[in-house]
């Protein structure tokens, strides 16, 4: 009776607009200076009559200056709400309901200025959203029918699921948030721009899409059935003043992902980078839980794990060396990047094969509309993109390529030093995109990257990922979805050193798979998304020979050998909504290892070390014979309690089990590291992660806090004996040792994401410990003691802030403080024949300084006219503004007998860059 | 691969990079006894055995001075070879304990050591002694090449060792040198001031001197994973063209250690931890124990190396070199009988030169007139033997 009673006050109260002619749009003229928006409403209703709907606390911070001017209404409010991104709506302007921020508020909680509503609660949302909807928009919502059956009153659920799209060039809007306001009904588009949700058919709701840096779209959907609803969003550009960096909001609080980190594109433009990169690497590095070994290193430490932990697939391919020049750049072309995420937890049963995190990338797919491109220049590279529709609307192609000119500057500088060194490298990215019907499409890409320098010319260094995919993607009848994907991937690594002529060698090999994988997932019952498939993948590594190099080198060749491995998985997911605040997802993913012939594998003496004078016999395999087999389950599990719209818990569990790892015993990823498959005698590391996290949203959801704590248990860490050198040596399993990991830490995470000033701060509290420990001396490291990892840095802070100063003109700055990495230091000298040399310290016992950088630059947009042919924005920043001289190693060296100890910095002083983007379009363009 | 390399190429890439002096900071310190015994039939040296302590690295900043190591005396040192054959060896400086010249290992046997000092036992592994194949040649090359981790570059010669061994090898070499050199004072005096005059003099009789330095370094190579059992060229060190060595004539004379292959892992360890550079692409450093344990007590530190070893030595002569010029160390001269430098500051005895054309007398240092001040030695060494 209550309910009734509420409903029926709403109806009064918004009986005039329903009926309401459209008006002639009435001129306002108050001359006001400063006021609050109370006072404001006030004038309105006083001198014109117009009724003022809205929530204290979104205007409490507004004051309004209107200069007497006669504007229409919608002007003068555009101009005062906008900025605080307060959306409104006039009615027949006599009555002005304003909205709030992005999402369309319960019209129940508008307060009327003169009337006292008192109900808030106990309404249900479909009836809220039923009247809401019948009463508003009939300008700016769209309306659907969706599904074929009848109006018909009744509980049955129903799955509707789309497509969303970008109106300006029909690319899949990627991390969309569909959501029925007042509800906690929502989702999050996929990869492809797909969606899916569960409604009441009968019902009519309003649904409200929204994305980062794209216009709000509001739809009215009458639900008679199961169906389809594709929507195309547009590109925010704001008329007033402000483009705001915002993220769906709630998604981190909503959603089940944790440990989750989803870096857009106006992170990657806006943060200050080094010599003009911009850099999608540079960015996660900034991320809680994200480090690296050091300045210009390649490869991550993700939650305190190794860095050949991290898978990196861009559109599904697996990139080996993911960085250009050591790892100073990273080897994808920013502007070809549409999304990245990365998993540190939590972690898909669909993906497998390395322990600590997946970073998962996706390219743009090319403009549905019309031609486009875009470059940049900066100090050490430039870049070229162009798009275009093959078949407007329905295809499309893109590529991309960037390269660097060092070897032009190089070639122009004359100075003893830089004879006989070069360095470049380039890579290229293209694809095609292709819609089918019902939705489904079909993607092929390709990429490409080289990297080739010499040093002194006596080392000469060579590598190149080549990789290519085909995906297919198509909602089946229902609500499935089914992808389909064929991978390859090849890596080639090449060396020669000839320092010694008599010794002088080259050295080449490659890493190579072939992948399918097909995944399946739908709605089959109220409250489920689920999913299974699997996929299988062939391993090739032609570890190469080491061949002697020039006609003076006497070396014997070596040769590292082949190996082959097939790794399969089978997986199945059930993400269930147990109540509207409960929520759980319980998958396994199941896989399985064959390590294969043709190959000859060592027998050893039982119970002694793997050494080559304890081989008692060789066995010979023949090809395709399984020579080891590895296998078990790995476990996902997560729990989402959703307290309120903006605090949430979750936990999770999950397991994680690697095959393929790359070799090495050095504090950075070298140039020349090797990969290899476990096999009879290296058993696969596992590692089983709980984490546990906490996500509240301030202030209407312009800020997100999350802090997570976690706890990572490693089996079969690979780790090396003392002062192995692998680069002569192909018997592995003498080289390593197996220990445990234990790894822990804490992560706090703040952002604002909307007004002037956006950005983030994060604080991580990280350990890492190792331990090699066994019965007998050869089976341990450290005396079987345990050490600290070498990327193990326990405080590590940082914050990134942008500010907005005009529409064109922002700055940036970050701010970097982390601990030192561990490092074993000498403690004591001896002395040989008068030459001092160094007695180190037991393994990684102490650390190297701290590190601490701040970083500034300012970005200046070209005019922000729509209508121009080419958009160019300047970027001049400041890198290490304070100059300080991080310590990027320590190393001590024999100075004519005389042991000295340095500190080596990459970047010692302010590194001043100025760097220049171009596109066709306007602003606004993606 | 030497870190500095990338490092210069990214300079180049308009960024600075830079290296700085650095001692850390180690709050903890394990002590660790050091002993080292090269055995070896080189009949002019008798048998020796050094016993150290390891030097905080922490005490450099303190002294500030230059590091002696810590001697350890009173140890009864002994070698055992073939039939109980026991061969004692005495105290004669601290920490250097020495054998009876009579004393010369037989190659095809094998000895140990044994250490015994402050109750404990430290006794080494069995180790063989090989013969020494002769040098084959010591050749040198025009490279470039750093003084230290901060020094510009300069040309120089870069020295080389050849051997080789008639059976298949593996074959495991160490390399000891020193170089000598005859070089010539900076400048030709024309007076002595005797305190009142100037009397007419030259200093034609401490002008030409010969010098020997022994090379610091560690110096080893083998014949592992090689088509011949030879050694080609392998490096040894760098002698720049700053200074006077290669000024005149420059002799180095190589000694040849044929030692084990676990001798050999212990100098490469010693090197790379030292030599190899920058850090992050070298592998960990750790802590090395050689061929030496504690037998009494297994938790006491000791690193060391007995090696016994057959010898052989070659000697080169290398002429100044044609190729680069020679960057003498300056000795800058200044005016006497100027405000600066009035007559009564030059100490009496010293060496002077009279310029013609400036008309007046100038004064350098003593060791730009005479040799014998920059450690040189004005006797011609009995190998000597002179260039064209």
């Amino acid at each position: 009776m209550k309910k009734l009673i509420k409903i029926l006050c709403i109806l009064l109260f918004l009986a005039p607009a329903l009926m309401a002619q459209e008006n002639e749009k009435l001129k306002i003229d108050l001359n006001l200076n400063e006021v609050s928006f109370e006072e404001f409403a006030d004038q309105l209703k006083s001198k014109y009559g117009i009724q003022t709907f809205y929530l204290p606390k979104w205007v409490k911070d507004l004051t309004v200056s209107t200069r007497g001017e006669a504007l229409d209404l919608e002007t003068i409010l555009n101009q005062i709400l906008k900025p605080s991104e307060i959306h409104f709506i006039i009615k027949t302007n006599s009555q002005v309901f304003l909205t709030g921020p992005e999402e369309l508020a319960d019209p129940l909680a508008l307060i009327p200025q003169a009337i006292s509503l008192t109900a808030t609660d106990s309404i249900t949302p479909s009836s809220a959203g039923d009247q809401f909807g019948a009463y508003s928009y009939e300008r700016a919502v769209k309306k659907a029918v969706i599904g074929a059956g009848q109006p018909s009153q009744g509980l049955l659920k129903v799955i509707i699921n789309g497509r969303i799209t970008n109106i300006a060039n029909g690319e899949p809007v990627v991390g969309a948030t569909v959501v029925i306001p007042g509800t906690s009904t929502g989702a999050i588009t996929d990869g492809e721009g797909t969606y899916s949700i569960t409604l009441r058919s009968g019902e009519s709701y309003n649904l409200s899409v929204s994305c980062l840096g794209m216009e709000n779209e509001l739809y009215l959907i009458d639900v008679r059935g199961a169906g389809s609803l594709n929507i195309e969003m547009e590109s925010r550009m704001i008329d007033v003043k402000e483009v705001v960096v915002r993220s769906g909001k709630n998604h981190n609080v909503r959603g089940m992902q944790m440990g989750f980190q989803r870096i857009g594109i106006k992170d990657i433009k806006s943060i200050p980078t080094v010599m003009g990169e911009r850099d999608i690497f540079r960015v996660a590095a900034l991320m809680p839980g994200i480090q690296t070994v050091g300045e210009g290193s390649a490869g991550f430490n993700v939650r305190g794990s190794a860095s050949d932990q991290n898978l990196f697939l861009l559109n599904d391919i697996p990139i080996i060396n993911t960085g250009h020049l050591f790892g100073f750049f990273s080897a994808f072309n920013p502007d070809m990047i549409s999304d990245f995420k990365l998993y540190k937890s939590n972690f898909p049963v669909e993906f497998g094969g390395r322990l600590a995190s997946v970073f998962d990338i996706s390219t743009r797919k090319g403009n549905k509309k019309e031609f486009g491109a875009r470059g940049s220049i900066s100090p050490v590279t430039a870049s070229l993109l162009v798009e275009t529709p093959i078949q407007k609307d329905k295809s499309s192609f893109i590529f991309s390529t960037r390269s660097t000119y060092s070897d032009w500057i190089l070639d122009r500088l004359e100075d003893a030093e830089t004879t006989n060194r070069e360095a470049s490298f380039y890579d290229i990215m293209t694809g095609v995109h292709l819609l089918g019907k019902n939705n489904s499409s079909t993607q092929i890409f390709g990429y490409y990257s080289k990297d080739r320098f010499n040093l002194a010319s006596t080392n000469s260094y060579r590598y190149e990922n080549i990789g290519s995919s085909i995906t297919y993607n198509r909602p089946l009848s229902g609500t499935w979805n089914l992808k389909a994907a064929g991978i390859f991937s090849m890596y080639t690594n090449y060396q020669s050193n000839t320092s010694q002529a008599a010794r002088a060698f080259e050295h080449e090999f490659t890493v190579r798979s072939q992948e399918v994988k097909v995944t399946a997932s739908g709605y089959p019952w109220v409250g489920h998304k689920v999913g299974f498939g699997g996929n299988a993948i062939l391993h090739q590594l032609n570890q190469g020979i080491l061949n002697p190099f020039g006609e003076e080198s006497i070396l014997n060749p070596i040769d590292f050998g082949k190996e082959n491995g097939l790794e399969y998985a089978l997986h199945v997911f059930d993400e269930i909504s147990l109540t509207d605040q409960l929520s759980f997802y319980g998958g396994i993913r199941y896989s399985l290892f064959n390590y294969l012939g043709p190959s000859d594998i060592y027998s050893y003496q039982e119970n002694s070390a793997y050494e080559l004078e304890n081989i008692i016999d060789t066995l010979s395999y023949s090809s395709g014979k399984t020579i080891k087999h590895y296998s078990g389950p790995e476990i996902r599990a997560a729990f989402n309690y959703t307290f309120s719209k903006n605090f949430s818990v979750k936990w999770s569990y999950n397991r994680m089990r690697q095959y393929l790892f790359m070799l090495s015993n050095t504090a950075s990823i070298s140039p020349t590291d090797r990969w290899k498959l476990t096999d009879p005698f290296i058993a696969p590391p596992i590692s089983d992660q709980i984490s546990l996290g906490l996500y509240k949203n301030l202030n209407n959801s312009s800020i997100e806090t999350s802090a997570e704590v976690y706890y990572k248990k490693g089996q079969n860490i690979i780790e090396y004996k003392d002062g192995v050198n692998m680069t002569f040596d192909p018997d592995i399993e003498t080289l390593v040792l197996q220990g445990d990991q234990t790894a822990w830490g804490m992560e706090f995470f703040i952002r604002r994401n909307t007004g002037r000033l956006n950005g983030w701060l994060s604080y991580t509290y990280a350990r890492s410990i190792i331990q090699v420990d066994g019965d007998e001396d050869w089976q341990r490291i450290n005396n079987g003691l345990a050490y600290p990892a070498n990327y193990d840095k326990p405080h590590a802070f940082t914050a990134v802030g942008n500010y907005k100063i005009s529409r064109r003109f922002s700055l940036s700055s970050n701010i970097v403080y982390n601990s030192g990495r561990p490092i074993t230091y000498p403690t004591g000298y001896l002395f040989t024949n008068d030459y001092q040399v160094v007695n180190y310290s037991q393994r990684n016992e102490f650390r190297i300084p701290e590190y601490f950088r701040v970083d500034l630059s300012l970005n200046i947009e070209g005019n922000l006219k729509k209508r121009k042919l080419a958009h160019s924005s300047w970027m001049f920043s400041v890198y290490n503004l304070t100059g300080r001289r991080n310590a990027y190693s320590v190393y001590f060296t024999n100075d004519r007998g005389r042991i000295k100890g340095y500190k080596l910095s990459i970047y010692g002083e302010p590194i001043f860059t100025i760097s220049y983007n171009f596109k066709l379009g306007n602003y606004a363009v993606d | 691969m030497r870190l500095i390399n990338i490092i210069i190429l990214i300079s180049i890439l308009a960024v600075s990079s830079c290296v700085d002096p650095f001692i850390p900071e180690t709050t903890s310190y394990d002590d660790v006894l050091y002993i080292e015994c090269l055995l070896n039939n080189d009949t002019i040296q008798p048998q020796t055995v050094k016993i150290s302590h390891s030097t905080p690295i922490i005490s450099e900043t303190e002294s500030q001075g230059i590091i002696r190591p810590a001697y350890v005396s009173g140890a009864i040192v002994s070698v055992y070879g073939p039939d109980n054959e026991t061969h004692e060896f005495t105290e004669t400086d601290p920490g250097r304990y020495i054998a009876d010249p009579e004393f010369i290992p037989v190659p095809g046997n094998a000895y140990s050591l044994s250490v015994f000092l402050e109750g404990n036992i430290y006794e080494s592994d069995l180790e063989v002694m090989k013969e020494c194949p002769q040098i084959d040649s010591i050749s040198h090359k025009h490279t470039v090449g750093r003084l230290s981790e901060s020094s510009p570059i300069y040309d120089g010669y870069s020295f080389y060792v050849s051997t080789h061994e008639e059976d298949e090898g593996p074959s495991y070499f160490r390399w000891q040198s020193d170089a000598t050199y005859f070089f010539r004072s900076f400048y030709d005096a024309t007076h002595i001031w005797d305190g009142r005059n100037q009397i007419p003099a030259n200093n034609n009789d401490v002008k030409y001197c010969w010098i020997t330095n022994k090379m610091k370094g560690i110096y080893s190579s083998n014949t592992e994973g090689l088509s011949v059992n030879s050694i080609i060229e392998t490096p040894l060190h760098f002698q720049s063209q700053f200074g006077d060595a290669l000024s005149i004539r420059y002799s180095l004379n190589v000694k040849q250690y044929s030692i084990s292959e676990t001798a050999w892992q212990f100098w490469d360890d010693m090197a790379r931890q030292v030599n190899d550079n920058g850090g992050m692409y070298d592998t960990q450093p750790f802590r090395i124990q050689g061929n030496i344990r504690c037998t009494s007590d297994p938790s006491v530190l000791v690193t060391g190396i007995f090696e016994v070893a057959g010898y052989s030595e070659k000697r080169i002569y290398v002429d100044r070199p044609l190729e680069f010029d020679i960057i003498p160390v300056v000795c800058p001269w200044e005016e006497i009988g100027t405000r600066d430098l009035p007559w009564y500051q030059i100490p009496r005895g010293s060496y002077i030169v009279y310029d013609y054309n400036a008309g007046a007398y100038f004064y350098s240092s003593p060791q730009c007139f005479d040799c014998t001040l920059k450690g040189g030695s004005l006797e011609k060494p009995a190998f000597w033997e002179d260039g064209n």
